[in-house]
């Protein structure tokens, strides 16, 4: 009975490893802090995290998009466009994640996650 | 290091908390009575002294956080100011990094002092554990000292204020309450530990399921009020989106689930003894693991929540390190001592199902703990839809093995089971299978669109958890509420993941509404904007008309504007059927763009009529740095107001409201000629106003609430019951009853 039991077990942990292998190549997203980087993989998900050129954030009521420019360490910027509510907390942020596809020269996002400064502070100080 | 008196009771209980680890270590080695006696009565005092002296230091930051006089410290600077309400200021005592860790500590202090009271044999060696942890945390705090002085601090320089998100009753309590379950998942490890020393493997489970209980308890109730903050103030309409700060908490109470899990198991039948010490290990070693995971910057890039590096990384990665050898060493050096007597064990029978739930929890964690690191080894990370697929398939098998444990008795010791289903005849079988045939059927017709693996797994889970349900309040009856508790979490468990599933099939539309623009519909009612309203300096309020059915009602959103950006509060309408969550977005008034130009004489710039209107702006100056434009306004009646604009602090004057929204630029246009200026929304006073807001559904989500609460109550009757046998008010679970 126990052998049985073990084999059931193992056959279901088998499958579950199985369907997580699956699910994560799925779901992988890289994560990239260049925009070179960023621009060389055309049209597969990615994660880029910039500098917010606060200056250039725009949004547009009529398409309720959020057009905004993100810049790396290097100083080379890239297009984000953003299709939703402008996120709480946009305006006092700092650097954003993306998560989007690069097509057509602009990051087009599906989410954005914002860096209030205030997290950066401690940093500053010392 | 830099001593100053502010800090100087840190240093002490640092000191303090070494020398009663070296004398409870001594203790621990030479176990004899007399001298030993006063020793221990010695160690025990000056571990008072330490904690003491944290609870001094906690009291004197409150007290200077309160006292609003002392913006020269960093952290008192960086979290609160003078505008707060009292609860804010309280509440920014552990709202930062520095304030949290040593309100850990206190709470960790405390909960030594009465693991050190207790008279037994194993006090040393537990409280040798302890202090060793409480050396290690008030080390982080010698090193992110929460009474850093500010740098660059000039008298009469006031805080900014805590961080207007963090502003909401329940967030005012998340960190403390997590931080308790925290503390308290530590106690298992520190008796797993002496356990394994003395290769008793057997009496700590008795001594420790009260803490362990406890500090589920207090860890669940945490992450559910994050999940209820996320819900009501964040405005993204979710509550869970799979953080790793989330995660961070999560791998640890889905350990001590399965910890509480298979301690039940030893008690009743004497088995998992050697699970239970890798379980009570691998809680302590994750609650460091989340530490490190969020305060030492590791994921910075990564997650939206994590704190940054404040040099502490490498204590952080040593504790992590040293406790993890720790603990793998021991537990290899004493594997062969903790071995459990063989019992048979039927599979139609609880005992078995236990085991199974114990596994397919530590399973989960598996999955959440490896989606979390995966950042960490590998240059990508992994999508929620890792985490979501994952977990359904969990989620069935979890709800369908709460059923069993319901339905099943515990094996007798014979190895038989004559008698499997501990119900008999007394479950209504008709109506029981009319409802999950019903709950199936609806949720797979429900969804028109999507394929049959996406609708055919919520239609399981959602089949499932409804019975899961029934058979968990089937077995309320009969029961005094002392032995009800497991019954009660469960029905909880059920009732979470029935809310979770129906609330997620609802749907979100964008909506852009204009002033006396035409309503638009959306889910059953018609929305209109009925214009917006500044309550304050720093907050406005839009309204929104609903009408459903020829009934109005007004809506209203408020956007709150600070130095740290804008926090857009949703509105939930809620009903019986579920809530309709509305998310605002900005309003836009009508853009002008005053603008200066270069000429030979300097700068010079015209008015700009707010169109529709006779009043006029004019810019007068700019500073690009500070995102700032300062204006000149006048009516029309010759008589101009200077305003100032800038990012994220819109401006009243004479009824109109203005926002800045960017600088706008005007480069080589003819004759070379530079021209630059202020892009402006004005709105108010009747101008047409645009609002784009985010409508969606939820429905059942009361359904989730509810649940959540169901497992506090249950954990709570579950904490009440065994600590009465821990102390031997109530006779030992005989295995007669769950």
């Amino acid at each position: 009975m126990n052998k049985k039991l073990y084999i059931l077990g193992a056959l279901l942990i088998f499958g579950f490893g199985y369907l997580g292998v699956k699910e994560m190549s799925a779901a992988r997203t890289a994560y990239l802090t260049s925009v070179a980087e960023v621009r060389s993989v055309n049209g597969r998900p990615v994660q880029f995290i910039g500098r917010i050129v606060q200056k250039e954030a725009r949004y547009s009521q009529a398409t309720g998009e959020l057009l905004f420019t993100l810049e790396d360490d290097k100083g080379e910027m890239i297009r984000v466009r953003y299709k939703g509510v402008k996120p709480a907390n946009f305006d006092g942020a700092a650097k954003a994640v993306v998560r989007g596809k690069y097509f057509g020269n602009e990051l087009h996002a599906d989410q954005v996650l914002l860096k209030c400064p205030s997290r950066y502070r401690g940093k500053q100080d010392q | 290091m830099n001593i100053r008196p502010d800090n100087f009771p840190i240093y002490i209980a640092f000191a303090c908390a070494i020398i009663s680890f070296i004398a409870y270590l001594a203790l621990s080695i030479v176990q004899r009575r007399g001298p030993a006696a006063r020793l221990a009565a010695w160690a025990r005092g000056v571990y008072c002294v330490s904690v003491a002296a944290v609870a001094y230091a906690s009291i004197y930051l409150l007290q200077q956080i309160l006292s609003g006089a002392r913006y020269d410290i960093a952290y008192i600077n960086d979290y609160s100011g003078p505008r707060d309400a009292l609860i804010y200021k309280i509440s920014s005592l552990w709202a930062g990094q520095e304030g949290s860790m040593l309100f850990w500590a206190l709470l960790a202090g405390v909960i030594g002092i009465f693991l050190a009271r207790k008279k037994w044999a194993a006090t040393p060696a537990v409280m040798t554990f302890w202090t060793s942890v409480q050396a290690f945390f008030l080390l982080l705090l010698v090193k992110a000292d929460p009474f850093r002085l500010l740098a660059e601090f000039q008298p009469g320089m006031v805080g900014s204020g805590l961080n207007p998100l963090l502003k909401n009753p329940w967030m005012a309590i998340h960190p403390p309450v997590i931080f308790v379950g925290y503390a308290a998942l530590s106690v298992p490890a520190a008796y797993a530990m002496v356990a394994l020393l003395k290769g008793d493997p057997k009496r700590w489970v008795k001594q420790c399921l009260p803490w362990a209980l406890f500090g589920w308890v207090s860890l669940s109730a945490g992450i559910i009020l994050g999940m209820v903050w996320s819900y009501e103030v964040l405005g993204w309409g979710g509550y869970w989106g799979w953080d790793p700060v989330e995660n961070a908490s999560l791998i640890p109470w889905l350990t001590s689930t399965a910890l509480v899990h298979g301690m039940l198991l030893q008690r009743h039948r004497g088995r998992a003894a050697r699970g239970n010490i890798i379980l009570a290990f691998a809680t302590f070693l994750l609650v460091l693991y989340a530490t490190f995971l969020t305060r030492s910057g590791v994921l910075s890039d990564i997650s939206v929540h994590s704190f940054a590096d404040l040099g502490t990384y490498g204590i952080l990665l040593a504790f992590l390190l040293t406790y993890t050898v720790l603990c793998a060493g021991l537990l290899i050096a004493r594997w062969n001592a903790m071995a459990a007597p063989k019992s048979d064990m039927v599979p139609a029978s609880r005992d078995f199902v236990l085991a199974a739930g114990t596994i397919l929890i530590v399973l989960f964690a598996a999955v959440v703990l490896f989606g979390t690191s995966y950042p960490l080894f590998a240059k990508s990370g992994l999508d929620p839809s890792f985490y979501n697929r994952m977990s359904a398939p969990i989620a069935v098998a979890a709800v369908v093995l709460i059923a069993l444990a319901s339905l099943l008795n515990w094996s007798r010791p014979s190895g038989t089971n004559s008698q499997p289903w501990s119900f008999g005849s007394s479950l209504p079988k008709l109506p029981t299978v009319v409802i999950i045939v019903l709950a199936g059927a609806i949720a797979m017709l429900a969804p028109r669109t999507g394929t049959l693996t996406s609708r055919l797994v919520p239609a399981m889970i959602l089949a499932s958890s409804v019975i899961a349900l029934i058979v968990s309040v089937a077995g309320w009856r009969g029961k005094s509420l002392r032995r009800m508790g497991a019954y009660v979490a469960h029905a909880g468990v059920a009732l979470m993941i029935l809310g979770i599933v129906l609330s997620n099939s609802g749907k979100s539309t964008n909506v852009t509404l204009s002033q006396n623009g035409p309503s638009l519909s959306a889910f059953g009612y018609r929305f209109g904007y009925a214009g917006s309203k500044r309550l304050s300096e720093t907050k406005e309020m839009m309204n929104i008309r609903m009408t459903r059915r020829g009934v109005d009602s007004i809506a209203p959103l408020a956007i709150e504007y600070s130095q740290r950006g804008a926090v857009r509060s949703p509105f939930i309408r809620s009903s019986l059927l579920g809530d309709l969550y509305i998310s605002p977005g900005d309003v836009q008034g009508v853009t002008v763009t005053p603008m200066a130009s270069m000429t030979e004489q300097g700068w010079a710039a015209e008015p700009v009529r707010i169109p529709g209107t006779s009043a006029t702006l004019t810019l007068i100056g700019m500073q690009v740095e500070a995102q700032l434009a300062r204006l000149q306004y006048d009516s029309g009646n010759g008589q101009p107001v200077e305003v100032t604009v800038s990012q994220g602090h819109p401006t009243t004057v004479d009824g109109y409201s203005l926002t800045f929204q960017r600088f706008a630029s005007d480069g080589g246009n003819k004759m070379n000629m530079m021209s630059a200026g202020a892009q402006l929304a004005v709105s108010g006073r009747g101008l047409a106003e645009n609002i784009t807001i985010q409508v969606s559904t939820k429905p059942f989500i009361w359904l989730l609430w509810a649940g959540t609460a169901l497992i506090i109550v249950g954990g709570l009757l579950a904490v009440w019951r065994r600590s009465k046998e821990k102390d031997g008010l109530l006779p030992d679970s005989d295995g007669s009853d769950g």
